[in-house]
């Protein structure tokens, strides 16, 4: 018996007392106790209190806390009652994804208590061992002042953030996300949290090798383990080809996979999911599965994939649902057409050659680059290479699936419940009507989430079973089983005159989507499409192809393909000013778009459709570089005073979209409830970015009545109309918009009814705060309670719903441009990124503290990328660096000194209120801005990220 | 697979207690930590935690004496610890890593990305052992090591450390939470220039053919510090996801370099 005060009262537990503290403390109750790392003592999110000190309680036995005092994050306030420390993450921002809020709060809770007055470095110090990966750290120094001044004088004295649009109450005003409290405190809130006690539990036997066909699989010693309840195989699941990427339908991507496959493509890749009553039962017999592997050539790079000969990732046959080219049946000939390989099935033609393991390919061009590369007066061209990164969430990815009513029921941490729904629909082969997607709170996702990676089976093995299962990746899994960013080789080809204009860009992509295809076109196609319009250039051309390869998977990576084409384009053009003699400042400022220029080269960039071209719209990107120009004093020389360390300074000018026109679509059902409230329902997929926030707000300032008065409900596909989900930056433009659609029709249903009640016309009524409709006619006034009482008394004319549905063909396009000024060790190659401002036009920002706390976030992330990240592959194709450590993810250490984020205030055309995307954005701007800083501190062009001391030794010819 | 906790009151009782299938957890920042090999090889684990006596730091004729329990935030936080202990303490990024973990499981981790162990090999720190039959003993780190390496059974109860040389520390990693490839130390014994050094996946060193070579000549050029770890073949270096062989070895000489240089007050 083990015996203990959790959170001041007296525990007594008959456990293993080898058991983790955490596990026993989640036994308790205290889930707000998570595991991000599977025990690796990195995240934090199992941080707890033990005798009044922060330990991560998965390294502490449940046998060594006999006597001891433990607290957790839910000893903290509730979301009711929210503490000076919790409300201040709240106020702050920082309350995103929130997978660790609680823990963070409760680090932040221990640092006040022992040091009422802490400085920068003791904020520093005391989240130290805790990884956030959404809003990055500045934001928990100014939590840290808030904190302070509240409990010194009662009321906050710092700016949070700036604000916009004084005419309106919620829209660009500092108020809390929504769904804060109920975070930071560590209430029910994510998969795990809504597990009934009868689920049994799924773990996955992978594939050792990086490509063999599994001829034999002898499941007869795990089916006698009595807790089995099934063991699925590629011998006995459905036979449906498909892909993982949730986005529109019919996708841009090849289906090439199945449930689980007879031919496996990587290490990691599903060879049998095992269902059990216990999870122990499950791994014992997931060790007891025999495999008759029949190992294959493997290929791991482009070049190998693209070399005469290579070993076809696919082999099996092609086929298209529409557009077959007439020699198909020739084209299949060649290849095996070995039962085994399966099939790769085009929805439309997209330029794949899987006999020489091309998943996609587009190509295109504006103008005469050969012509303009010749009038040049100087011309650069050089190859960038981009590593394969993971997406890291806290969350790793889960769900648990169950019967109910003749229904699959879906809790899933998702960026996409609709397309969820779609593909377990084509596994399961129910209809979508009897599958219901409960998207709970999502902690991370970084685009990760937008591909079906769990859902799919574990869904079918509730189908198949009839049980409530759950699966949750390891940490290893995220690296090895999940989606990646591609690694990408980039080429880039820019000439130049002497006056600084560019006369010509091409640009080279091949991309690596590793064993199947899914986002194979449209995250490389990114590279291209998020990049060439940034330019003011007659003459650009681009070739992009997407091979197949025998990696870890690649999909939707937060910016997609745009942080590695801005890469090359951005060090490339650096470096033609440097050739040219121009000053790179200048030659951006010449070179960019402005407001109203035509962007021909979209033209053949939709994602796989012919694209639109459309002029530039709002445009805040001038006012960013100079803006950020004069914060980082561009031209000005800094000495670090220390000969080794020598200080340079670089920028990126950057650009994302919001959505995708033409293709996104989102729907919101607005309701005036019974006491003239407001509920609305939409499509949405909050990921923790506060989109439910978004829609509050907009509803908010439409129907002129408070936040607190407005419930979101999002994420559901039972109660919510079809919405493509939270990815390419749509959740703001498309979701936004189709909560001011439906805000905007049950404001004149209530307008009508307003008027039909008191016997007057609807024009001479109008919305007031706080929730009235007033006759500016006669000066009465009705209540929106008073309205709905009477409209649904049973004479009236009946509940007012209004449901906004939003397309568009407008595009909302942010701008920004992001700075850096590092210090590198010539000696050593180390890097510190001393200064990093973001400076970016997101139109109106909505909710401006989570948007700078994103700009943190993502530009954190990225220089992560720009410096560290980096999935190492051995010569099998085993990924080595499969744990957080290993991996190297940046931390509040990595953190520049002087990290700034800036909103430019444009309003834009088409968004809600003016409102363009925020976050994925920021992901694109640090490889060059850090790269060409590089350059200038040490006279290296660094064309390979992560840019490693190592790497940049080599360049200096300090090590061969 | 352990089967028992066993939490040891006085270290009498852990140190008896410790046979071939047992294994001792102090901080457990590394024995319960993911891949951990310890808790399926041991079938008994002993808890240091509630054992007496080890948790003290003490000024002690030889130096400063440093209870094997201690913390590395204990380290980090004490009025009498030296500097140079300090700041190696501080190479692990993590606060609540570092409430956590030991200076007695760090040294008996033996890791070859130990955050102390270049620092202590450096000033030749003792290490105070109880032996499973009882037997005490105070051995230098460097003979601890061996010994432990040797499958020798011994409970770490006390380091000594000295509290007045001067002490140069580096530690390279790809993040400050990451493992080192490479940590670094050197001391101005009254012996002489001492230099230690943890290699990734390599190992543990006092590296005595350099220090020789200073000892020699104490105006060593850089090149001359970059050659000698080039050449130096009794290194088994190799390459791995932590970089080349030739990046290691070129650290290696320029951080000595620098070292010597520092050490001899004359910056770099």
């Amino acid at each position: 018996m083990i015996n203990c005060t959790i959170n001041g009262k007296k525990r007594s537990f008959d456990i293993d007392p080898l058991t983790r503290l955490r596990d026993m403390l989640v036994m308790n109750g205290n889930f707000a106790v998570r595991d991000s790392d599977d025990a690796e003592g990195f995240c934090g999110s199992d941080t707890v209190l033990l005798d009044g000190t922060p330990v991560f309680s998965n390294l502490i036995l449940a046998g060594e806390v006999e006597g001891c005092e433990i607290r957790t994050p839910d000893s903290l306030g509730n979301s009711m009652n929210l503490t000076v420390v919790q409300q201040a993450l709240v106020d702050a921002g920082v309350v995103q994804s929130a997978y660790n809020a609680p823990a963070a709060a409760l680090l932040m809770t221990w640092l006040f208590e022992n040091n009422p007055n802490p400085t920068r470095e003791d904020v520093k110090d005391a989240l130290s061992g805790i990884f956030i990966r959404d809003a990055g750290y500045e934001h928990y120094y100014l939590a840290a002042e808030l904190i302070k001044e509240k409990l010194a004088g009662g009321e906050y004295k710092t700016e949070i953030a700036p604000e916009f649009r004084p005419h309106l109450k919620a829209v660009g005003k500092v108020l809390p996300k929504i769904d804060a409290p109920q975070l930071v405190s560590g209430e029910r809130a994510f998969v795990e949290d809504y597990v009934d006690d009868d689920t049994c539990y799924m773990v996955v036997l992978r594939s050792p090798y990086a490509s063999a066909y599994v001829n034999k699989i002898d499941t007869s010693k795990a089916e006698a383990i009595p807790g089995v309840v099934k063991i699925i195989t590629a011998y006995n699941c459905p036979d449906a080809t498909y892909m993982s990427a949730g986005q529109g339908n019919p996708e841009p991507s090849p289906h090439d996979r199945k449930l689980i496959n007879k031919k496996v493509r990587h290490v990691g890749d599903r060879v049998a999911a095992i269902v059990a009553e216990t999870l122990e039962d499950a791994i014992k017999a997931r060790d007891l599965i025999e495999v008759e592997y029949e190992p294959l050539d493997a290929v791991f790079t482009v070049e190998e994939a693209m070399a005469e000969g290579a070993p076809l990732v696919h082999n099996g046959r092609v086929q298209y649902n529409s557009g077959a080219p007439d020699d198909l049946d020739e084209y299949n000939k060649k290849l095996s057409g070995d039962e085994r390989e399966g099939k790769v099935v085009y929805q439309f033609p997209l330029h794949g050659d899987i006999l020489h393991n091309v998943a996609a390919a587009n190509h295109g061009f504006i103008g005469d680059v050969d012509k303009a590369f010749a009038e040049a007066d100087a011309v650069v061209e050089a190859t960038y290479q981009t590593s394969q990164i993971q997406h890291t969430p806290l969350e790793t990815h889960i769900c648990f699936s169950k019967l109910e009513n003749g229904r699959l029921i879906i809790y899933a941490s998702t960026q996409v419940p609709y397309h969820v729904r779609r593909i377990v629909s084509w596994v399961t082969g129910l209809s979508e009507n009897k599958i219901h997607i409960i998207k709970t709170r999502v902690g991370g996702g970084y685009g990760s989430k937008q591909d079906i990676l769990v859902e799919d089976l574990t869904a079918y093995a509730t189908f198949a079973t009839g049980r409530p299962v759950l699966y949750h990746n390891t940490r290893e899994e995220e690296f090895i089983a999940n989606s990646t960013r591609h690694p990408m080789r980039v080429h880039v080809k820019m000439g130049g005159k002497k006056d600084g204009s560019i006369t010509g860009i091409y640009l080279k992509v091949d991309a690596n989507t590793g064993p199947y295809g899914n986002h194979a076109l449209t995250v490389p196609m990114n590279s291209c499409s998020k990049t060439l319009p940034l330019f003011k250039c007659d003459n650009m051309k681009y070739d992009l192809t997407i091979y197949y390869t025998n990696i870890p998977p690649a999909g939707a990576y937060q910016g997609y393909g745009t942080p590695k084409g801005t890469y090359g384009l951005m060090m490339a053009m650096c470096e033609l000013a440097e050739k040219l003699g121009v000053d790179y400042k200048e030659m951006v400022l010449k070179n960019h778009v402005e407001e109203g220029y035509m962007l021909e080269i979209l033209k053949g960039l939709g994602e796989g459709r012919e694209g639109n071209v459309v002029p530039v719209g709002s445009c805040g990107l001038r006012e960013a570089v100079e803006k950020g120009c004069e914060m980082i004093e561009w031209g000005k020389h800094e000495e670090s005073g220390d000969p080794d360390w020598k200080i340079g300074k670089g920028f990126a000018m950057i650009m994302q979209g919001s959505g995708l026109p033409g293709l996104d679509h989102a729907n919101a059902i607005t309701k005036l409830e019974m006491d003239g409230s407001i509920i609305v329902t939409s499509g949405a997929a909050d990921i923790g970015t506060g989109l439910d926030t978004i829609i509050a707000k907009v509803t908010s300032d439409i129907l002129c009545i408070p936040m607190d008065k407005i419930t979101v409900l999002s994420g559901d596909t039972d109660s919510g109309a079809f919405d493509t989900g939270s990815y390419a930056s749509s959740g703001t433009f498309f979701s936004g918009n189709a909560a001011v659609v439906a805000a905007t029709n049950l404001k004149n249903k209530i307008l009508d009814e307003a008027a039909y009640q008191l016997g007057e016309e609807m024009d001479d009524m109008e919305l007031a705060w706080p929730g009235e409709v007033h006759s500016k006619k006669t000066g009465k006034v009705l209540s929106y309670y008073e309205i709905i009482h009477t409209a649904t008394s049973g004479t009236g004319r009946g509940h007012l719903i209004a449901p906004g549905s939003f397309t568009t063909a407008a595009s909302s396009v942010p701008y920004g441009a992001h700075f850096a000024q590092v210090a590198v060790n010539i000696r050593t190659g180390e890097v510190k990124v001393q200064k990093f401002y973001a400076v970016q036009d997101a139109g109106t920002p909505i909710n401006p503290e989570a948007a700078l706390c994103q700009m943190y976030g993502a530009s954190l992330k990225s220089i992560g990328h720009t410096l560290y990240e980096d999935m190492i592959l051995d010569k099998d194709g085993r990924c080595v660096n499969a744990t957080m450590t290993d991996y190297g993810v940046p931390m509040i250490s990595e953190q520049p000194d002087d990290f700034k984020a800036v909103l430019i205030d444009v309003d834009d055309a088409h968004g809600p209120f003016g409102a363009k995307s925020i976050s994925e954005i920021a992901c694109n701007g640090a490889a060059p801005a850090i790269g060409n800083a590089i350059h200038d501190a040490c006279g290296v062009w660094m064309r390979s990220w992560p840019m490693t001391p190592e790497k940049i030794l080599r360049e200096l010819g300090k090590i061969k | 697979m352990a089967t028992q906790l066993l939490m040891a009151k006085s270290p009498a009782e852990a140190a008896g207690s410790k046979t071939a299938s047992a294994a001792f957890i102090a901080g457990g920042t590394e024995v319960n930590r993911l891949g951990s090999e310890v808790p399926a090889q041991a079938e008994t684990l002993i808890s240091l935690k509630k054992c007496s006596g080890l948790g003290q730091i003490e000024k002690v004729e030889k130096g400063i004496k440093i209870g094997s329990m201690c913390t590395f935030q204990q380290i980090v936080e004490s009025e009498i610890v030296p500097d140079y202990l300090k700041e190696a303490a501080l190479f692990m990024a993590s606060r609540t890593k570092r409430n956590m973990a030991t200076i007695g499981g760090n040294i008996a981790a033996l890791r070859s990305d130990s955050y102390l162990l270049p620092t202590l090999f450096a000033v030749c720190a003792r290490v105070e052992v109880l032996t499973p039959d009882g037997k005490q003993d105070d051995i230098c780190v460097n003979s601890y090591k061996e010994a432990s390496e040797a499958g020798k059974d011994m409970l770490i109860t006390a380091v000594i450390v000295p509290d007045n040389v001067k002490v140069v520390s580096k530690r390279y990693s790809n993040t400050a939470q990451s493992h080192a490839v490479l940590t670094m130390s050197a001391a101005a014994l009254e012996k002489g220039f001492t230099l230690a050094g943890a290699i990734k996946n390599c190992g543990i060193y006092r590296f005595k053919g350099f220090e020789e070579m200073v000892r020699e000549n104490p105006d060593i050029s850089e090149e001359e510090a970059i050659a000698f770890f080039k050449g130096a073949d009794s290194l088994k270096i190799s390459e791995d996801m932590f970089g080349s062989e030739a990046y290691k070895r070129y650290l290696l000489g320029v951080t000595a370099y620098d070292f010597c240089r520092k050490l001899a007050g004359k910056e770099v």
